[in-house]
Order: structure tokens, then C-alpha cells, then sequence
């Protein structure tokens, strides 16, 4: 997808964020910063659920000298874990795609992330905080890295949107944050990048 | 084409005048309908998981920025006036004093005003003469703060928090282009005035 593809995408996405809460809060009643009490009870389960979700990841705002070194060019994610009143685990299976800082090689690395993460939803189940964590494969070969090496990485998004509908919610992460360091002996090789992400989750199983 | 010596120019100085002029209006306008606040934020910000050499193509920085504004309901606008040190990792690790940024700010608030989505758009101006730019020399600066978390207190004062926030600085527009990409964090507090 072209640069100018992306951030007309990330537009449409605020936008669509922003019309959504306004519908959605419209209803409430006058403000009161002094009652914590006065947000609306959460919505949300308090029973065990499992929820399955795909997501799909990029970083729509490219770097502006060079911005065909995308830092992250797409990341797909599926990942699977019960939720508990406000608390969700997860475990989660992505391929990731990140250009490379270097500039003398311009090949992309594509590694393979098996993550362990937790989460917590608030704000009347319309926001969720997560961080995952485990290890990370590097799948791409370089002239200095062979595939099959494993490393760390840490992913974190402190604040998406949600759009419950039933069974199936709606999430937009503007900005994460993605730490992998697949080699981290010898010769290093690690990124960070930042992203926004989208994704769909299903509620598969509940008591 | 219009000549250069014609192009029209926005400096920091018509930026706060329109400001005020906005402000009086609003002012103006909403004192004898709605219940408004002016809120003022001291904010702190830094971008320094960014440009490691081999790991990141986005810029480090960081800096302190003031905020001043009119609250109506869950809308505010404010004015936004911050400075931003640069750190430069060319050859070694060396403190640049950046830019000063002023601009104009739109916030909308969820949540019982726990949550706030804002954007500021403004002036940068160069603090320090690089080969190719004087300092001075004023461009672009757009921000976007997608979630701010904001914790209020009886007192009115409220603790404020961005995990992760987008800025773009463009002090120079003339080529050769100076432009940034910041990923920042930042966190503050709030003053009602």
C-alpha cells in the first residue's frame, strides 16, 4: 500500500474514532470530575470468555527523508485467551515484516513472535491497555544473519479503542510500540518501531 | 506563480494575536450560557526511543510545553507553546537547542473528561543555525495526541498522561527540507485558572 494510501487510511480512522465516541457518550450525563462514581458501570463480562482476535498492523507515518524505509511494513497477529471481568491473557502467534534501519541494506526482516501478553479494558469497556511479550524467530536471511536464530521482543499499545457489536469487537490502536531484538549476540540486530493497528475480536466460548 | 517576496507568511506573533482574537470571541460568546474552565498545563515530553543508530529511523528529543485554554462542555481549544532539545547522534551523542513551537490546539474529552483526544497545529522556529538553515528560520508543526489520560482531583487539579503521541516539526521548508518525526511521551499536570 502506498504512503499516501496509508495516511488517508489513518485519517478515516480518527475520524471514524471520533464520531463513534461522540455517538456513543452522547447520552451521558453532565460531567463531574469529582465522582469517579459517575462513569457507567462497565458493560463487560464478569464471567470467563475466550475471545479470538486478528489483527493487522503498519506504521502509517513513514520516516521523512527516507520514506521508503518503512519501519514496520505490516505485522499480522492471531491470538487467543480468556478474559476475566476487566483482565484478558493472551496468547498470541504474529509474522512481522520491518524494514531495516541500515541503510546499506535495504532488505526487509520478517520474523515470527510467540507472545504471552495481559491486558486490561476500562472506561466502560470502550478502551484496553496490553503488553505481550516472549520470543521472537528471525525468519528473513542477510549476509550477516542466518534464519532460525531466536530472540525477545515486547509489544505494547497503552490505549485502543474499542467498538463492542455482540459477539464482535472493533479495536484501533493510533500508536504502539514494538521492541524485537531476534539476535542479540555477536552482531545485534534490533528494531524499534511504532504503528497503528486494527483488529477484529470474536467471542468464541463463554460460560 | 507568486514570487517568493510575496508569499504570504504566518509567523509566531500573528499566531498569538489570532489567538487572542479567537479566545475573546469564545469567551465572549459562551460566558452567559455554558459553565467554562481555563484550564493550564505544564507538560513534559520526551522522544528518546527513537533515532538508535540500526534501530529506529524516527528523531529523540525531548523538552516542556505550556498550555493554556477554554474548556466548554468536552471541547476545548488552547494554545499550545512548547521547546524541544534535540539530541543529534551523527558523530557522538551532542544536545541541539531545537525549536520552539507554537501553535493552536483543538481537544475533545471522553470519558467524564478521564480521556481527551487532542491536535495542535502551529509555527516551528529554529533556536540554532545549522550548514544550511539560520537560526530563526520558522516552518510547520503539527501534533496529534490520539489518547491522554487525564486523572482530576477535587482541587480542579488533574494529572495528565500521553503514553505514546505523534509530532511532526518542519522548521524548515526551504530546501533543503529540515523535517522530524517524534514519537513522544509525555505527562504533566493541570491548573484550573
Amino acid at each position: 500500500m502506498k504512503t499516501a494510501h496509508r495516511r488517508l487510511l489513518g485519517l478515516l480512522l480518527c475520524a471514524l474514532l471520533t464520531a463513534t465516541h461522540a455517538d456513543a457518550w452522547a447520552s451521558a450525563p453532565e460531567s463531574s470530575v469529582s465522582s469517579p462514581r459517575a462513569v457507567p458501570p462497565a458493560s463487560t463480562p464478569t464471567f470467563p470468555a475466550a475471545v479470538v482476535q486478528l489483527d493487522a498492523a503498519a506504521s502509517l507515518w513513514r520516516h521523512p527523508i527516507a520514506p521508503h524505509r518503512a519501519p514496520l511494513d505490516h505485522r499480522v497477529t492471531l491470538s487467543a485467551g480468556p478474559q476475566w471481568r476487566i483482565f484478558e491473557a493472551t496468547f498470541s502467534l504474529s509474522l512481522a515484516h520491518v524494514g531495516d534501519a541500515d541503510i546499506h541494506e535495504a532488505a526487509r526482516t520478517r520474523t515470527l513472535h510467540l507472545g504471552l501478553g495481559v491486558g486490561a479494558r476500562y472506561f466502560a469497556d470502550r478502551m484496553v491497555s496490553r503488553l505481550s511479550l516472549g520470543p521472537t524467530i528471525l525468519l528473513s536471511r542477510s549476509f550477516r544473519h542466518a534464519p532460525g536464530k531466536v530472540g525477545l521482543f515486547l509489544d505494547w499499545r497503552p490505549a485502543g479503542f474499542r467498538f463492542p457489536r455482540r459477539g464482535t469487537t472493533l479495536e484501533l490502536h493510533p500508536l504502539g510500540l514494538l521492541l524485537q531484538a531476534p539476535i542479540l549476540s555477536d552482531v545485534p540486530l534490533a528494531h524499534i518501531v511504532f504503528y497503528a493497528a486494527f483488529s477484529v475480536a470474536l467471542r468464541v466460548a463463554a460460560k | 506563480m507568486m514570487s517568493r517576496c510575496c508569499r504570504p507568511r504566518m509567523g509566531p506573533a500573528v499566531l498569538v494575536k489570532l489567538l487572542g482574537i479567537l479566545l475573546t470571541l469564545a469567551v465572549t460568546g459562551v460566558h452567559a450560557q455554558h459553565r467554562h474552565h481555563i484550564p493550564m498545563r505544564f507538560l513534559l515530553h520526551g522522544a528518546l526511543l527513537s533515532d538508535m543508530p540500526g534501530l529506529s529511523n524516527a528523531a529523540a528529543g525531548f523538552g516542556g510545553a505550556l498550555e493554556v485554554g477554554l474548556r466548554v462542555r468536552d471541547l476545548e481549544g488552547f494554545l499550545h507553546f512548547e521547546q524541544d532539545s534535540w539530541l543529534a547522534i551523527d558523530n557522538a551523542l551532542a544536545l541541539r537547542p531545537g525549536v520552539v513551537n507554537i501553535g493552536l490546539g483543538l481537544a475533545r474529552y471522553f470519558f467524564r473528561q478521564r480521556l481527551c483526544a487532542k491536535a495542535v497545529v502551529g509555527t516551528s522556529t529554529l533556536l540554532f543555525a545549522t550548514p544550511f538553515h539560520p537560526a530563526g528560520t520558522t516552518g510547520l508543526f503539527v501534533a496529534l495526541e490520539p489518547a491522554v489520560f487525564r486523572l482530576p482531583f477535587r482541587s480542579g487539579v488533574a494529572l495528565v498522561a500521553a503514553p505514546l503521541s505523534l509530532a511532526w516539526l518542519v522548521p524548515a521548508r526551504e530546501s533543503p527540507t529540515l523535517r522530524r518525526l517524534e514519537y513522544r511521551l509525555s505527562f504533566g499536570i493541570e491548573v484550573p485558572l
